[in-house]
């Protein structure tokens, strides 16, 4: 079994954004460098807070400290550099709580902002400087079936899709290439195609960054005929329990679901109601139900006094970056007859088998002491002819005389 | 003891159905301990404890099985095999049942390894005791027959068990397995004694007053006899040697490169041919005009090298055939090893014997595996493992030669029989 993965949280060990680094990040210049204005010049870049030349009121300032730490939360945890730590925020903090002892009566914000938008560019350039993983399907002629893959993405990461077709014919007509997503055709620049001696190669890349851009990418090529391949973006999928998971009434029981490569951002379980799903609430119900998530990637629903409407189906969703996907586990509830039938006819088996054996034995004991007897019998028998014979030769000897 | 009470081994007739008692016990004594891995795992996802604890349950029924030989020895030495295999079956099918109803690991350790353990090791001695009462020529061959009902118990017990823990949860299944358990009872039943029952009725009115004899296993009688005690003493080290590769065979084979099944299916393969070696051994044994212990000698050293040879087998093909060698020599000892002991004691102190080897070996089985993979931390593979099991198991087979009379020409082994039974 994999070891299992603590859950990730606030990591007060990344670098801080207000650093430069290799990586290209902007320097912010913090208010203190500058004591001789009345706040900070804004660089577009930073993840300073904002600061307008003549300060801020108390109400536009914690409204931006507000938005900072909101953006912080959307944000991935997870990328390196793009958000701030803790140690940044009480920076701000500070400096924005004397600037408002300062600065009370202006109430004006102009100037720019720091708002999500900033924080998602900022986020943009530190993936862009990642490189894209290429996906590609070959394709061999255009009379081949249309080709799928799945490809499983985790987290928000730039990728491309590459269809290359081989086809031997010596036929120079044009090829035509589309792009489509969900059958919708797309129209766009980031579709690169090459042309080299039979082999037609396009190459189509992509920035994924949210749910909204996951679905079925397909190229088409066309000349008479069309040949398609398509790439099915998808998150992880999380496997259920393909068997029922048998309990008894009034006993407890533990449905677990792993998601062993990927981590889940949380873990939401339902349960079927008729034909809907229904979150299972264990804060409502907590001698019902408790959720254990001691790991990130395992979670547990434990299931207690169970009776016979607990015989259904749940589902443990797993929540991603780039959206869910469930796994199904059934619960089937028994009750203690079921397995006393089989018992007590194994019981019943033994008992009658016993009988048998002692019932066996005892008649073939008796058959032996009969045979015995029997033996015993004709020998007397025997004796006592001899005898009578030897008794009769006397009387008549006797007689005769 | 005198030889009067015990008349001749019929060595048939009757006595098949004492082997079919015997091989019944088997199976549902060792075979279900050796398939019981499938309860494990639901254990531990219900109690949510360690394995190592779990792993407990297990351990302590095998220990009281062993433990428990000398006091099963003489319970049967004074009420006759047939009461004692009967109540034996009830316990152990009684301890399966209130492990059914369990809610914590400590009712578990109690109910199966101590209550079913205890019935266990009522059940193991005097069967393959009464087995070698029933038969002289052919006690080998019953003994390797009866005892080979472990490896089929085990090979029907696995998916048996996984069926039932997958239709009734582990509660029902075990419900289910006390009540096959219970079939130990009617496999008891089967053990007709030997003696008439006069010699019997005698007993039962000086009963009560010889309780005291059930201290004789205290100071047991056989601890003075110099042939038993280097019996005992070469069969605790082939012990300490012998569990070696069930338990790590299958670790060496991950280290050495093969996924979990190709693993496993190193071990089903030494099952079988343990199986084979069972049957095969003891008829050999019976046909052949060797001595019964030169043939013992024979297969512990085979074994013995055989299993030193393991670490040379790199390769899977190389290694399997190992392997089978192993499980087919291994096999092969078995009976001989209980027929051996009823040459050396007689059939009127076999129980005694049984039990007191049953306990005694126990120390080296316990030895033996953590010793094992002690020397697997400490060298860093199970080379040096393997070889130390084969060294344990020569030294064990070169105790033997001490035995009296060991080079001595093939004699009838019923007038063997007689002059070792004198005291």
């Amino acid at each position: 079994e994999p070891a299992p993965v603590p859950r990730a949280g606030w990591a007060p060990t990344r670098p801080p954004a207000l650093t430069v680094e290799s990586g290209g990040r902007r320097r912010c210049v913090t208010p203190a460098q500058q004591p001789g204005t009345g706040g900070v010049s804004l660089q577009r870049y930073c993840s300073c807070p904002a600061r307008t030349m003549r300060g801020s009121g108390s109400g536009a300032g914690s409204l931006r400290l507000l938005l900072s730490l909101a953006a912080l939360w959307l944000s991935d945890a997870n990328e390196p550099g793009t958000a701030m730590t803790t140690r940044d925020i009480n920076q701000q903090t500070r400096k924005s709580i004397s600037d408002y002892t300062v600065k009370e009566h202006d109430l004006s914000t102009p100037g720019s902002h720091l708002t999500t938008q900033d924080f998602n560019q900022q986020t943009e350039e530190n993936i862009s400087n990642l490189t894209s993983a290429v996906y590609s399907i070959s394709i061999n002629g255009f009379s081949s079936a249309p080709v799928e893959e799945n490809v499983i993405l985790y987290s928000p990461a730039n990728i491309a899709l590459s269809c290359n077709l081989t086809s031997p014919s010596t036929d120079s007509a044009t090829v035509n290439v589309t792009w489509k997503k969900d059958n919708e055709t797309l129209r766009s620049s980031s579709v690169t195609f090459n042309e080299t001696k039979h082999v037609w190669s396009t190459q189509y890349m992509l920035k994924i960054r949210d749910r909204n851009q996951m679905g079925n990418y397909t190229c088409v090529f066309k000349r008479d005929q069309e040949v398609k391949a398509t790439f099915h973006l998808q998150v992880p999928q999380i496997e259920g329990k393909e068997h029922h998971v048998v309990s008894y009434v009034g006993d407890s029981v533990v449905l677990v679901c792993k998601s062993i490569k990927y981590i889940p951002i949380s873990w939401i379980w339902y349960m079927s109601n008729g034909s809907d799903q229904v979150a299972v609430n264990d804060s409502l119900m907590p001698d019902k139900y408790t959720v254990d998530e001691k790991y990130a990637n395992i979670t547990k629903l434990k299931i207690l006094k169970i009776s016979e409407e607990d015989d259904r189906s749940y589902w443990c969703q797993a929540v991603f970056k780039l959206g869910e996907s469930k796994g199904k586990v059934s619960l089937k509830v028994l009750t203690y007859m079921t397995p006393l039938k089989p018992f007590l006819a194994i019981a019943a088996e033994v008992i009658i088998l016993v009988a048998i054996i002692f019932l066996y034995e005892m008649y073939s004991k008796k058959k032996q002491m009969h045979a015995e007897d029997e033996k015993e019998f004709e020998q007397i028998e025997q004796l006592k002819s001899e005898d009578s014979n030897g008794v009769e030769n006397s009387t008549t000897r006797h007689r005769k005389v | 003891m005198t030889d009067g009470a015990h008349p001749e081994p019929p060595d048939g007739g009757w006595g098949w159905m004492v082997v079919l008692a015997a091989f019944l016990q088997a199976a549902l004594v060792f075979g279900l301990i050796r398939s019981f891995g499938v309860f494990f795992m639901e254990f531990v996802g219900y109690f949510g404890e360690l394995a190592g604890r779990v792993s407990w349950v297990t351990s302590i029924g095998i220990a009281v099985l062993q433990l428990g030989g000398p006091v099963s020895s003489a319970l049967s030495t004074q009420y006759g095999a047939r009461p004692v295999v009967m109540a034996g079956g009830f316990l152990s099918g009684l301890g399966l049942l209130l492990a059914s109803f369990a809610t914590s690991l400590t009712h578990l350790y109690l109910s199966i390894g101590l209550l079913s353990g205890l019935g266990w090791a009522l059940v193991f001695t005097p069967s393959v005791a009464s087995v070698a009462r029933y038969f002289a020529k052919r006690r080998t061959f019953a003994t390797g027959l009866a005892v080979s009902g472990a490896g089929l118990g085990s090979f029907a017990f696995s998916p048996l068990f996984q069926l039932l823990v997958d239709t009734y949860a582990w509660r029902g299944a075990l419900l289910v397995v006390a009540g096959i358990s219970f079939n130990l009872v009617a496999a008891g039943a089967l053990l007709r004694p030997l003696e008439p029952e006069g010699n019997k009725a005698a007993a039962p009115e000086a009963g009560w007053l010889r309780l005291p004899a059930l201290s004789s296993l205290c100071r047991p009688s056989l601890a003075s006899h110099r042939p038993f005690l280097l019996y005992a003493a070469a069969f605790i080290l082939v012990d300490a040697g012998y569990y070696i590769p069930y338990v790590h065979l299958v670790p060496h084979g991950r280290e050495l490169g093969f996924d979990e099944y190709r693993a496993a299916f190193l071990l089903s393969s030494a099952a079988v041919a343990d199986l084979c070696g069972r049957v095969a051994g003891g008829w050999l044994a019976d046909r052949l005009a060797v001595r019964l212990v030169h043939s013992l000698t024979l297969w512990t050293v085979l074994t013995g090298l055989s299993m030193a040879l393991v670490p040379l087998g790199r390769s899977y093909s190389l290694l399997m055939g190992l392997c089978i060698c192993y499980g087919f020599f291994a096999g092969a000892l078995v009976p001989l090893q209980f027929s051996g002991l009823a040459e050396i004691v007689g059939t009127g102190r076999i129980m005694e014997g049984i039990g007191l080897m049953q306990m005694v070996e126990s120390a080296g089985s316990l030895v033996g595996a953590p010793l094992s993979g002690w020397l697997r931390d400490m060298t860093g593979d199970y080379t040096a493992s393997f070889i130390v099991a084969g060294a344990f198991l020569l030294a064990g087979s070169l105790l033997l030669f001490a035995l009296p009379n060991y080079f001595s020409c093939p004699l009838d082994s019923t007038t063997k029989e007689e002059t070792t039974r004198d005291p």
